[in-house]
């Protein structure tokens, strides 16, 4: 029987163990997300195709002009700056924030601030492709250009988000000579509780510890 | 009259043994030993953990972060070097498997499927492990570093609580394997006096006594006759009788030498781990990314996955179909089975391994070395932004990796050249050593490409 116990709770455990070990999986869920702002008359709507959370995300931007009308043919980027307190431990002044051109720009090996193991080259590697002109920098400025969507007025791209926490979305574009911009606050809600997973493994093992309590074998007392 | 006078005994370092040294052998018998070490290794590692799930959500500023994947990665190998699997007898989650089994051990033996297919689980582990790193991300987000440290350390509490001695080491740990074939190549090697184990029927190091546990690892010093399994935590020195035990310095690769029973897994791990370096650099390449475009194209899919699975399933085979494809080249020669080939000579390619191994891990230790400085000054509320944190400059960075790959190159090619001439005479021995001559050349130029391509930090 109680090697019976202790094997349903192995099976448990890696059954647990396993679901644990993909955060990834957890991340996705539904949503429209959408964000509107005014600036100069038009009307600009973020959509994120997914709800936005650390890591890519695909989004669209929507213009439309005092009218209503889709506003094609405009060069649009979007800055996402993290706001300052997204850091568990900024408790320093804010930094001097870099800019678009600082985003842009590849730091040389060198001076890249990486810390990767062997494995750690593969940083940043499963959003990068994807992305359209994003270079992302640890909670630092990351500036996507967006190409034109599918539908007149639509623009689009995909943006990483290192962090969950506060973000601002720069929006600006540009038709003609005139530009516009507008910034929109987003939240990053953290995908999974730490705590949450901190909690659901120390249940576990102190399931496993408690079965394994209550399954030892008492030692044999020697036959008289 | 003539007297003869007896021979010297070996210098330490020439193979004598090390505990005829009466510090390191008071060192190793104290009882202070490995806990001494072990517990500070625990408290590192739980403010790892903190760090990791509950400090910093960006790798860049994550002091466990930096200390795992900067520091502890890159030094283990080294360590396997030099010290054999040294590093699993201060090992913290060894450490927790011990305190569970302490308490509530109900020291089972270890599955049957376990001891049966422990090699192949470890080489299954090892490749899942490295795969969804790029896939999921593990390395680079220090919530999916935790969450593997949290894996393991469930995986060492269900061992310590259900089985006896150290199962999920043994048989399990994805480290380990990769620890067992680097112990063989290394420098630290633990044996019985065969003369004095001979007369021996107690075992005491196989069984434990009331001074010393049984060896954790199911290892008998009397009969071992590697140290992929020996994880240097003296309990054998401790429990022996007859002071039986030695522990000597042996040149790297020796044991390579002299397989007895070559293991066909073993010896496909080793041509993995040649593959996973290989797959470790083509990702931090600058062409990487027009790869990809490539696979995108090809495939038609932009899914990350797919394009990153083809990749790595290539790098994987090819030093595997390399090995195989000269081992049945070989086979002309010697008339050895193309198994047989492969099973023994795939240990050969373990030096050049390590080297690629190190070379890799260089690169990350000496060009980011300085954030584990930095994010950990962070947790003491010091942030340093950007400054550099190499220790040294790219191009001196490369000669060493340069060097590096050289010694491995060296390494594999006379273990090829030893196992040759352990397994066959006469002509045998240079008709066969010769295409293994030949796959060391290829795989050492692959290495050699690789180092020297531009590599892109993409942080």
């Amino acid at each position: 029987m109680a090697k019976k116990i202790s094997g349903i709770t192995t099976r448990m455990v890696i059954i647990t163990m396993l679901l644990m070990g993909f955060p990834g999986t957890a991340l996705a869920d539904g949503g429209d997300g959408g964000y509107e702002a005014t600036a100069n008359g038009y009307h600009i709507t973020l959509v994120f195709s997914e709800p936005v959370k650390s890591g890519v995300n695909e989004f669209h931007v929507l213009i439309a002009d005092s009218m209503g009308m889709p506003v094609s043919d405009a060069v649009v980027e979007v800055v996402a700056m993290p706001v300052e307190d997204i850091s568990d431990h900024s408790e320093e002044p804010p930094e001097e924030t870099h800019g678009m051109e600082m985003a842009t720009e590849t730091p040389a090996p060198e001076d890249a601030h990486g810390m990767s193991g062997m494995d750690m080259s593969s940083e940043s590697e499963v959003n990068e492709h994807e992305a359209v002109e994003e270079v992302a920098h640890e909670e630092e400025p990351v500036a996507v250009t967006l190409a034109s969507g599918h539908e007149a007025g639509e623009y689009s791209g995909e943006i990483h988000l290192d962090a969950s926490g506060n973000w601002t979305f720069n929006i600006h574009f540009t038709l003609g000579d005139q530009m516009t911009a507008v910034e929109i606050p987003i939240e990053v809600p953290r995908a999974i509780s730490n705590y949450g997973i901190l909690a659901g493994f120390f249940g576990i093992n102190a399931t496993v510890i408690v079965t394994a309590a209550i399954t030892k074998r008492k030692p044999t007392s020697p036959r008289s | 009259m003539t007297t003869s006078l007896p021979t010297p005994p070996p210098s330490l370092l020439n193979g004598g043994n090390l505990l005829s040294n009466k510090w390191i052998d008071r060192f190793l018998r104290s009882r202070w030993y490995p806990g001494i070490i072990q517990w500070p290794t625990l408290m590192i590692f739980m403010v790892i953990m903190f760090e990791l799930i509950l400090g910093p959500e960006s790798a860049h500023d994550n002091f466990g972060t930096a200390l795992t994947w900067v520091l502890w990665w890159p030094l283990i190998p080294i360590i396997f070097l030099f010290l054999g699997r040294f590093w699993c007898a201060i090992c913290p989650f060894a450490k927790i498997n011990d305190l569970v089994q302490n308490f509530v051990g109900n020291n089972r033996p270890a599955p049957r499927f376990l001891k049966k297919y422990g090699i192949w689980i470890i080489d299954a582990l090892f490749i899942f492990i490295t795969w969804s790193d790029h896939v999921f991300g593990v390395v680079e987000n220090p919530l999916g570093s935790g969450v593997l440290m949290l894996t393991l350390t469930t995986g060492v509490i269900v061992s310590g609580a259900f089985y006896e001695r150290r199962t999920f080491c043994r048989y399990v740990c994805f480290l380990g394997g990769l620890s067992g074939n680097y112990a063989r190549n290394g420098m630290l090697s633990l044996r019985g006096t065969p003369e004095i184990c001979a007369t021996c029927t107690i075992a005491a190091c196989y069984k434990g006594t009331d001074k010393s546990m049984p060896c954790p690892l199911y290892e008998f010093p009397k009969t071992m006759t590697s140290s992929a399994n020996c994880v240097l935590c003296a309990e054998c020195i401790k429990g022996c009788p007859n002071n039986s035990i030695q522990l000597t310095v042996r040149p790297p690769t020796k044991e390579l030498w002299f397989i007895r029973k070559p293991k066909l897994e073993e010896a496909f791990l080793s041509a993995v781990i040649m593959g996973i370096v290989f797959v470790q650099n083509v990702t931090m390449l600058e062409i990487w990314e027009s790869m990809l475009k490539w696979l995108e194209n090809v495939t038609g899919t932009t899914s990350y996955a797919i394009t990153f699975s083809i990749t790595f399933a290539t790098a994987i085979v090819i030093p595997v179909a390399l090995l195989g494809l000269t081992s049945w080249i070989a086979s002309k020669f010697n008339k050895a089975t193309l198994v047989e080939n492969f099973a023994r000579f795939g240990y050969a390619i373990i030096a050049l391994d390590m080297a690629g191994h190190i070379a890799h891990n260089l690169f990350h230790l000496l060009a980011e070395g300085k954030s584990i400085l930095y994010t950990g000054m962070a947790l003491f509320g010091t942030e340093i932004h950007g400054a550099s944190p190499a220790i040294l400059s790219m191009q001196e960075i490369q000669w060493l990796q340069f060097g590096l790959i050289a010694l491995g190159f060296i390494g594999s090619l006379y273990t090829a050249y030893r196992i040759s001439q352990s397994n066959h005479s006469g002509e045998k021995v240079w008709g066969t050593f010769a295409p293994f001559a030949v796959l060391m050349v290829v795989l050492t130029i692959m290495n050699v490409v690789l180092f020297t391509l531009p590599m892109a930090m993409r942080m």
